[in-house]
């Protein structure tokens, strides 16, 4: 099929959005460079500067409508990413199903999507309100960058739109090439607002572009934006978005399943399920590995910064974190294992089952064993030391790598288990390819534990360097156990996949993940921001406001379990509106 | 060649000893290209 004169003026518009885009950035930073403009320095307001509005706490305010803005954007911004991937595989496989389950999931995503751009001018708002001072200075920083911001904005919602209302439209031949093409410029967009938004942030923490003394602007928009720690954040909110959409959207089918009568409902939704914790899983794996360079990348800009975060205040935080990793990895695990009661196939693989669980628990007992306990005196006599003889060396990083990676290896195991347990190899190397893969698993796990007893023998930069080997081996497990799959498993004899003979406790599993992960990216988010402790901008704008103070753990908690439940009655609002739009009243008679 | 891969306990063995060279090539490539000595013993005394 040849395409209209409107599709070619189309593409045509689509490609010159491409090429606008950088310009403007481009442009607005050099501009600025030329006329010289430059400014004395930061601001540095007293306490009497900061407006106080009604006896409000600033800082509660914008921690709430960011924390919001954070969880509908990061959903947002996700599902087009793997709803596009899904409909570039329902096209190759010419399996509609996976295509109706790409437009179920941007159905969701439009109901969240004004929510996101009034949680983000609330935000805004509340910022302009509280911190004059500081959004001037950044307003100095990023200059035209901040006018980019909006004119993405509008690009987002006018490919949101399209994209969803254009589906049945644009459905086949090259009219789908020209859909997906839509749903990669929205996807450009939405990365780009992302990426701003980080820069902004990010300056925060690692100011660059300014004079390190007095915030002075020295430098263009690019040198501000591209921060020492603008690429790490980039990397972990990329990879972290997936795993969130995906847990969410699988949230979404748990709730539809659980809520359906019919079979073959039921039978959607389970599959729904099954690919949303896939994407959940998928992205989840590689996330610890992104958040390590992140930390390292923390360390190495700021020493003071990164011990502030594992070693000072905010570290007894991590132990919360590694509770509601575990917490993930657990239900993420216990979804899988429930799902090989799918194919008849499955109950030969339920006996590998407890020797999985034992790791996943084992590792995250070890993770969860604090390094510095908070004891009385009485307390340290019993134990002889402030630490335990045989937990102690459980509590450092050595021990926690070690059964972080080992907890990745058997997860990955338990997928490849679902995997395998509805495909019959038919290759005749199939037995010798079982024990590559077994052979491989034995070796790279050894090789795991072993890195982590040397980095705990070993001084702290062996330490850290020994974290290395670590994690290639557990993406080697990973990498090279999916391949000798692939080629095994290629002509395999396909199992009847049941969709729908699932229990119902294993729907509850998708709903811990969201709230599990809710929680956690509130918690680190909480963390990331409060490393800059009294500064607006780290070590050149302090933060003078009646409520710069890092709250006591206690505090933190309840507020981030606040927002937390907030956004996840919004969630269930949102999904009870995508029920109700695609029911309908019979007539009467 | 066919028997060896036909025999799955020797297949083990054989994997069991590519992969221990693999891992064994890799640890010691990622701790020097850190700049680390690898030959320099650091086991406590």
């Amino acid at each position: 099929m040849v395409f209209n004169n409107t599709s070619k003026l189309l593409a045509l518009f689509i490609l010159f959005i491409f090429i606008l885009v950088p310009d403007i950035a481009i442009a607005a930073a050099d501009a600025a460079k030329e006329a010289g403009q430059t400014i004395a320095g930061a601001p540095q307001p007293t306490r009497a500067d900061y407006p106080i509005i009604g006896g409000l706490n600033s800082r509660t305010m914008v921690w709430g409508f960011a924390q919001m803005h954070l969880f509908l954007a990061a959903f947002v911004l996700a599902v087009p990413m793997f709803a596009i991937a899904m409909e570039y595989v329902g096209h190759l496989t010419k399996d509609e199903r996976y295509d109706a389950m790409a437009h179920e999931f941007m159905k969701i995503t439009m109901s969240a999507y004004s929510l996101t751009a009034l949680f983000g001018g609330s935000l805004a708002l509340a910022l302009f309100l509280f911190y004059p001072q500081l959004m001037e200075y950044l307003m100095k920083v990023f200059r035209g960058q901040f006018l980019i911001y909006p004119v993405l904005f509008l690009l987002e919602s006018v490919t949101l739109y399209v994209y969803y209302y254009s589906w049945n439209s644009l459905r086949y031949g090259n009219r789908k090439w020209f859909h997906m093409t839509i749903g990669l410029l929205l996807n450009t967009v939405g990365l780009s607002l992302m990426f701003i938004a980080n820069a902004w942030a990010t300056f925060m923490m690692s100011p660059s572009g300014v004079d390190p003394t007095t915030g002075a602007v020295i430098g263009t928009v690019w040198e501000a934006t591209r921060n020492p720690l603008w690429n790490p954040v980039n990397l972990h909110r990329f990879v972290a978005n997936i795993a969130y959409g995906g847990a969410i959207v699988g949230g979404y089918a748990a709730y539809m399943f659980l809520a359906s009568k019919k079979k073959d409902v039921k039978a959607h939704y389970d599959w729904m399920g099954y690919t949303s914790n896939f994407i959940a899983i998928a992205g989840f794996l590689p996330l610890p590995f992104a958040g390590y360079w992140l930390m390292a990348e923390i360390y190495a800009y700021s020493q003071q910064m990164g011990i502030t975060a594992m070693g000072g205040i905010l570290a007894w935080l991590f132990i919360i974190q590694a509770v509601l990793i575990g917490t993930i990895m657990l239900a993420a695990n216990y979804y899988l294992w429930c799902g090989l009661m799918r194919t008849d196939r499955g109950a030969q693989y339920a006996r590998y089952v407890k020797y999985i669980a034992v790791v996943i628990v084992g590792g995250f007992l070890v993770w969860v064993t604090p390094h510095s306990l908070i004891l009385t005196t009485d307390e340290i006599r019993m134990l002889g030391g402030t630490h335990h003889k045989f937990l102690g060396p459980l509590g450092i990083m050595p021990a926690k790598n070690t059964a972080v990676n080992l907890m990745l290896v058997f997860t990955f195991l338990s997928l490849q288990m679902f995997y395998r347990s509805s495909r019959v190899p038919t290759v005749k190397w199939a037995k010798a390819g079982n024990m590559a893969i077994i052979a491989l698993y034995i070796i790279g796990c050894i090789n795991i534990v072993f890195a982590g007893l040397y980095g705990y023998i070993t001084p702290t930069v062996y330490k850290v360097g020994a974290a290395v080997p670590q994690v290639v081996s557990t993406l080697s497990i990973i990498v090279f156990a999916a391949t000798i799959d692939a080629f095994m498993l290629r002509g395999a004899k396909s199992e009847k996949v049941h969709w729908g003979r699932m229990s119902e406790r294993s729907q509850y599993a998708l709903f811990v993940l969201p709230v599990a992960f809710t929680w956690l990216m509130g918690l680190m988010g909480y963390i990331r921001s409060s490393l800059r402790t009294h500064w607006h901008v780290y070590t050149i704008m302090k933060d003078q406001s009646a409520d710069a103070y890092i709250p006591t753990i206690g505090q933190a908690g309840n507020t981030i379990t606040a927002i937390t439940l907030s956004f996840m009655a919004i969630m269930v609002f949102v999904f009870w509106l995508s029920r109700l739009g695609a029911s309908s009243q019979e007539k009467p008679i | 060649m066919s028997k060896v891969f036909s025999n799955k306990w020797l297949v083990l063995v054989l994997a069991l000893g590519v992969w221990i060279l693999y891992f064994h090539t890799m640890d010691w490539m990622l701790m020097e290209a850190q700049g680390l000595p690898v030959k320099m013993s650091l086991m406590p005394r």
